[in-house]
């Protein structure tokens, strides 16, 4: 029965074509969105994946994700030092501020200050070496964000910038993950930090340590025990995320990715139950040559599978040829398919196959022999 | 079946395999590496954490100058090992010997007055001498005129004139002797010269011996930033330009923040990790506590202070020999045992 069911999509050439692509369009468009959604949202934590030495990040209160962050204590650093359970713990340095490229252009920045001492913090690096940063003066950018500073020109070592009348060479391009704000993302030493923000009450914006406890059990600890906030690392990734969330950026996303679904659910469930039409004839001889009705719901649900999974491998090749294609946009590099759009989408498509060939199996315990002799 | 059939398989399968692939290399590592260098870990089981910074036991000793003045010699170098009163730099003096040259000078001249007056006593004094035997002339003179009445001998005339001439002489003697208490006097006054030039000396030797500057206890030499030619003021200076301090052991002034003082007894163990190197550690000792809670100074090195809380210092002594070669003015990281009886 299920290569007769095989065969017979086979047949209707023009119906089979147009349910796989139905399909595939339909897990194209919704990885691809889904994606581009989490990717976009999962900027918001592109700083805090990038210090891949911490599990821990410790913050006012007031801090609501990374990008809208309120600075601490100075003493602060010792008193979480203090806190039992903390392996270590060292100051990070985040601020926005205003700089100026030596051909006179006026940018925002994110300045990162990476803990001097113990190197914690420091970028992966894509050209040139993380050490310069450590001197005076030096400091490293994303590849991004050298594209928004001197745009169109490729990297020169010795090119600068200029933040709160003190000029800063960079001296090397990072792999930095792109933020949410589409900053560029500099990265300087703590000194060079507090030095440029000279005039700040309080410098350390965040606390970010290491723990060998279950880190969400130890912030919920320091949150609780402390006047300061504390999330494991993934915890503040997703306040981020939720933070961001929670202000209607994913609002597009979701219609688009609801576009997608009920297309492909309409689009495949009109065609199959056609196709279950026009063969009613040859469905109804079948049934009465003594074809059983389960051994008809196996022939139909085989179709539907076959689809399905046709649809749905090119759906998500496509999708991941997309996704390749376009994270060679510096905006985009973080872009990727996370295999939960991929289980999830598969999910839908494998509902949306269950409910049409239980539409046409419906179709076809109604048929009547006298259906044969209808021209 | 023919080829046909297959080709949309085949793509599908093509497919899904690329897409895997794809998807499986660009899933994003979440996984924790370690830092480079491994920062300070607390080595207690409740602990205060601090910062501290290393300083001579005798804590640094801006050394200061008596009077201003531009440096001729400097006698020590830096890291020099200095005994107590030992010259450290001499100020230029010329002037001052100059000065010495004429307080001398003074002293001779003022010594020179006191032979004059006193010879000036002698001639007083002689002359007295020769007023008095003037006068015992004039007197036997007299006497024997009185101790002859007969006037034909002498005449009352003569007589007169004898009287007339003891009372002169009388006057002449007195005269003499008070030229003689004058002289006596001039004698005084020019001794008391002589002191005011020999003091007066004295001032002149005094500023020159506070020219020499010495060490006020046995120490080492920290920081030299002075050079002959430069000018010392006698004003405090806010950048030292001598700096001695003891080094034999070395303090450590750890910083507290006033809402952790409360955690930390006097004789808790502690610990000093090495900037840098958290490996290398050494083992504290109790000393004191600063009985004054200040503002913390930020310990940046930056010009500008930021004073955002305040801090107890709590001042250690470091274990000698120590782990690694440690300076003065270097920070540490410091672990205080602390109670267990936290908030």
């Amino acid at each position: 029965m299920i290569s007769l069911g095989l065969q017979l999509l086979r047949y209707d050439r023009a119906k089979y074509i147009a349910m796989v692509m139905a399909i595939a369009l339909a897990s194209f468009l919704i990885q691809n969105q889904a994606s581009i959604l989490v990717a976009f949202l999962g900027m918001s934590g592109s700083q805090i994946k990038d210090v891949r030495e911490a599990n821990l990040w410790i913050m006012e209160p007031d801090t609501e994700c990374f990008d809208q962050a309120k600075p601490l204590r100075d003493t602060a650093l010792q008193t979480v030092r203090g806190i039992p359970g903390i392996d270590w713990a060292v100051p990070l340095i985040k601020v926005d501020t205003n700089a100026r490229t030596d051909d006179g252009k006026l940018r925002t920045v994110t300045l990162l200050g990476v803990d001097g001492t113990n190197r914690i913090g420091e970028p992966r690096m894509c050209i040139g070496s993380a050490s310069p940063i450590y001197l005076k003066g030096n400091a490293i950018v994303d590849s991004g964000g050298w594209e928004l500073l001197f745009p169109g020109t490729s990297y020169t070592p010795g090119r600068s910038i200029r933040i709160h009348d003190q000029w800063l060479t960079i001296t090397g391009i990072s792999n930095a993950s792109p933020p949410f704000t589409g900053l560029p993302v500099l990265h300087v030493s703590d000194r060079t930090a507090k030095e440029l923000i000279r005039g700040e009450t309080r410098t350390t914006t965040f606390i970010v340590g290491r723990t060998s406890q279950d880190p969400d059990d130890l912030s919920q600890y320091i949150s609780r025990a402390t006047n300061w906030r504390a999330y494991s690392r993934e915890g503040f990734q997703t306040q981020s995320y939720t933070f961001y969330e929670g202000q209607g950026v994913p609002m597009i996303f979701y219609i688009t990715i609801a576009i997608g679904l009920t297309v492909g659910a309409a689009f495949t469930a009109q065609t199959f139950i056609m196709f279950i039409k026009e063969n009613a004839r040859g469905i109804t001889m079948l049934k009465v040559l003594g074809v059983t009705h389960g051994q008809l719901a196996v022939m139909l649900a085989a179709q539907a599978l076959m689809v399905m999974l046709l649809g749905l491998s090119l759906g998500t090749g496509i999708a991941a040829f997309v996704t390749e294609s376009i994270t060679s946009i510096p905006f985009l590099r973080g872009l990727y398919i996370p295999w939960q759009v991929v289980a999830l989408c598969s999910a839908f498509m494998a509902l949306i196959s269950a409910v049409t060939a239980a539409i046409g199996f419906r179709h076809v315990t109604q048929l009547q022999p006298v259906t044969v002799f209808r021209s | 079946m023919k080829i046909r059939d297959l080709l949309l398989p085949l793509l599908a399968i093509g497919s899904i395999v690329y897409a895997t692939t794809s998807i499986v290399r660009t899933q994003p590592t979440r996984e924790l590496t370690d830092p480079p260098n491994a920062p300070p870990r607390p080595g207690y089981a409740h602990n205060v954490a601090a910062v501290g910074l290393i300083e001579p036991s005798s804590e640094p000793i801006s050394i200061g100058s008596a009077r201003a003045g531009v440096v001729d010699q400097v006698f020590v170098t830096v890291g020099d090992t200095v005994k107590k009163n030992q010259p450290l730099l001499k100020l230029r003096t010329s002037e001052l010997e100059a000065e010495l040259a004429v307080a001398n000078a003074a002293i001779t001249q003022a010594e020179a007055a006191v032979e004059v007056a006193q010879s000036q006593v002698t001639i007083s004094t002689a002359q007295v001498k020769i007023a008095s035997a003037e006068l015992a002339n004039v007197q036997r003179l007299l006497d024997f005129a009185e101790s002859v009445k007969d006037s034909r001998v002498i005449s009352d005339e003569e007589r007169t004139q004898r009287k007339m001439a003891v009372l002169t002489q009388q006057a002449k003697c007195q005269s003499a002797e008070a030229s003689v208490a004058s002289a006596i006097s001039s004698v005084a006054s020019a001794k008391a010269a002589v002191v005011a030039a020999k003091a007066q000396q004295r001032v002149t030797q005094v500023e020159i011996e506070r020219s020499t500057i010495t060490a006020p206890l046995d120490s080492t030499v920290l920081q030299l930033r002075i050079r002959p030619g430069e000018y010392v003021s006698s004003a405090t200076s806010s950048t030292p330009w001598l700096t001695l301090g003891q080094t034999q052991t070395l303090h450590l002034r750890a910083d507290v923040d006033e809402h952790e003082a409360w955690r930390i007894k006097s004789q808790a163990e502690a610990t000093a990790h090495v900037r840098g190197n958290a490996d290398l550690k050494s083992q504290l000792t109790f000393v004191r506590f600063e009985p004054l809670v200040i503002p913390k100074k930020s310990l940046t090195g930056d010009a500008t202070e930021r004073v955002d809380t305040r801090v107890l210092q709590v001042i250690y002594r470091l274990q000698n020999p120590a782990p690694a070669s440690l300076f003065i003015g270097q920070q540490m990281d410091v672990f205080i045992a602390a109670d267990s009886s936290t908030k």
